[in-house]
């Protein structure tokens, strides 16, 4: 069995960084348990010896799909926009990524 | 104390296929309405399957072969996941592990400028960032969103801004040469990140290095040889001011400023771990045979390098064979009209041509009669410079033959010596006093050659009239 290893705080507070999450101080701790059982179940899969085994990214066995360079319909504007939350002029329409302040 | 910048460049290129990386949305989205090229592939709708524009991956390929590197025969493509708006699926598929091109390398200035990779990926949306009602807010399209796009990645060989403006105007220029992109900065179809830091040795013999430094938002080749000069600048003064040395984790990103001409702070650079690359299960490998490499290779054609070197063998100066080199669609045309011919004053004449009258005109190849040029150029001693310019752009213009022109402007001169010579007697006995002045000064043999002009009706050929006076009075 690897060592199992616990999450610390700072690193749970990354993660979620990373998924837009906004968490509690409160969520962070319940989070950083449940996740450190997570990861050390699956580090019960490096125990396995793989030495002699090809990465498996696919299982279907194909190989060389393409699609020839040619132009297929679009959806319309008012389709694409159909299912926005908010929208704008023809644009979809966000909380602002790049705010003034930051400069 | 001694500071060498180290700068690496990223560029990115999209190419001008004419569908989309991963579907068959219009690739085209310059001036397009916005949202108006989407699909449930390129707008990362849940079901969607990508499937590889076989087209992108070989002009892929095509630069990274023009660049000197060598093929990974199998590749896949990874997701590189991270959440912003500009990017549905919350990942883009790129390649990571096994680029398609590796390992090549471009010569600027007779410096080696290694090349780390070039590998496909796909554009993301574009973001615009306004004010509406006093509320800052982010707008989306996602016209671009998918369009194929190719990073080319050098090692930190570049030590000044004016080597990095070069090295991008060399591969802008190569890009071009290979037909795969616009590659313009302006429009955005090629945009550069440079990434700087300093390398300083101490007057106490130490070599520290300041924080690495991305540059985002560069939008001309101006604005990336400012930013990068604005950045060493900058480095210098916070390590003068706090010693700060480069580690594994302060990296940052710094947008350009074009405006202000400087650099601010925009995010903490994420780590790559920090976007979990992954194999895209979506999307099987990808084998691309020696023969099926070989097949791409051929289609590069006579790069500006080698274009530059048979110029120069045909006589024409570094300045002319440069300047014809640098557009191929000049290249083309100097290359049409020359037909093969190995004759350095013709390559010559060419070359005057296209940069003396034709500058004028927007050059159209179809209208390009090479036979009309040949025969200016073999009549050229019977024309004098303005009639060869005139018969040249009337030719052109109108397409008719510049001889039959020539003839009936009354533009050939005579180039035949005993006509000359009959008029030659003629002056030289309607004017004794310039010919006595001639023998005591023979400067003033300009008022004879003019006066046999004047004789000849203008048609003699100024050169051989004075050629021939000369010889009469010796």
């Amino acid at each position: 069995m690897t060592d199992s290893k616990k999450l610390t705080a700072a690193e749970v507070q990354h993660i979620a960084r990373l998924a837009r999450l906004p968490l509690s101080d409160d969520e962070i701790s319940r989070l950083a348990a449940q996740l450190s059982e997570t990861t050390n179940y699956i580090n019960v899969l490096q125990e396995l010896n793989t030495t002699d085994i090809l990465p498996t990214a696919q299982v279907n066995h194909k190989k060389n799909v393409f699609r020839s360079d040619e132009i297929q319909p679009s959806l319309t504007q008012q389709q694409a926009l159909s299912t926005a939350k908010d929208t704008f002029d023809g644009f979809f329409k966000t909380e602002a990524t790049i705010t003034k302040n930051n400069h | 104390m001694k500071i060498t910048p180290i700068i690496g460049l990223e560029t990115h290129v999209e190419l001008k296929t004419k569908s989309k990386m991963f579907c068959g949305c219009d690739a085209s989205h310059f001036h397009a309405e916005p949202n108006t090229h989407t699909c449930p592939v390129c707008l990362g709708l849940p079901g969607a399957l990508p499937v590889p524009n076989r087209t992108a991956c070989e002009w892929d390929i095509k630069l990274g072969l023009a660049l000197h590197c060598s093929v990974n025969q199998s590749s896949f493509f990874e997701r590189k996941n991270y959440f912003y708006p500009d990017l549905p699926k919350g990942y883009q598929i790129t390649q990571y592990q096994k680029p398609f091109t590796v390992n090549g390398y471009l010569d600027v200035d007779g410096e080696r400028i290694r090349i780390n990779r070039a590998h496909m990926e796909e554009d993301t949306g574009k973001s615009q960032h306004v004010t509406l009602d006093l509320q800052e807010m982010t707008l989306i399209d996602y016209n671009r969103s998918g369009v194929p796009l190719v990073e080319i990645v050098t090692e930190p060989d570049i030590h000044s801004s004016a080597i990095a403006k070069k090295y991008l105007l060399k591969l802008q220029q190569l890009i071009r040469y290979l037909g795969i992109s616009d590659a313009d900065i302006e429009k955005g179809s090629m945009r550069c990140e440079p990434t700087v830091n300093l390398q300083i040795d101490t007057d106490d013999g130490r070599t520290v290095y300041t924080p690495l430094a991305e540059i985002k938002n560069v939008a001309s080749l101006t604005g990336a040889e400012s930013a990068i000069e604005y950045e060493i600048q900058r480095q210098l003064a916070e390590w003068q001011k706090n010693y700060v040395e480069k580690s594994a984790t302060n990296k940052t990103t710094r947008g350009w400023d074009a405006e202000k001409s400087v650099t601010f702070l925009q995010r903490e650079k994420e780590g790559s771990a920090d976007y979990r690359y992954f194999p895209e299960p979506d999307i099987p490998p990808m084998e691309f045979s020696a023969v099926e490499i070989e097949a791409i290779r051929i289609t590069i054609p006579e790069l500006p390098e080698e274009k530059m070197a048979k110029y120069k063998s045909l006589g024409l100066s570094d300045y002319d064979a440069n300047l014809i080199a640098d557009d191929i669609f000049i290249a083309g045309i100097f290359e049409h009209i020359l037909n093969n011919s190995s004759d350095k004053d013709y390559a010559k004449f060419i070359a005057n041509m296209l940069f003396g009258p034709l500058r004028t005109v927007q050059l159209d190849p179809k209208k390009i009669n090479r036979d009309s040029f040949k025969k200016i150029f073999e009549n050229r001693r019977n024309l004098n410079s303005n009639s060869i310019k005139q018969l040249l752009l009337d030719s052109y213009q109108s397409g008719q033959d510049p001889l039959t022109l020539a003839e009936e402007k009354n533009l050939l001169q005579v180039s035949d010596t005993s006509q000359i010579e009959k008029f030659a007697k003629q002056v030289i006995e309607a004017n004794p006093k310039a010919v006595a002045d001639y023998q005591k000064n023979p400067n003033s043999i300009g008022f004879l050659v003019g006066q046999l002009m004047k004789v000849s009706g203008g048609a003699a050929n100024p050169q051989l009239a004075r050629e021939v006076l000369e010889k009469l009075l010796k």
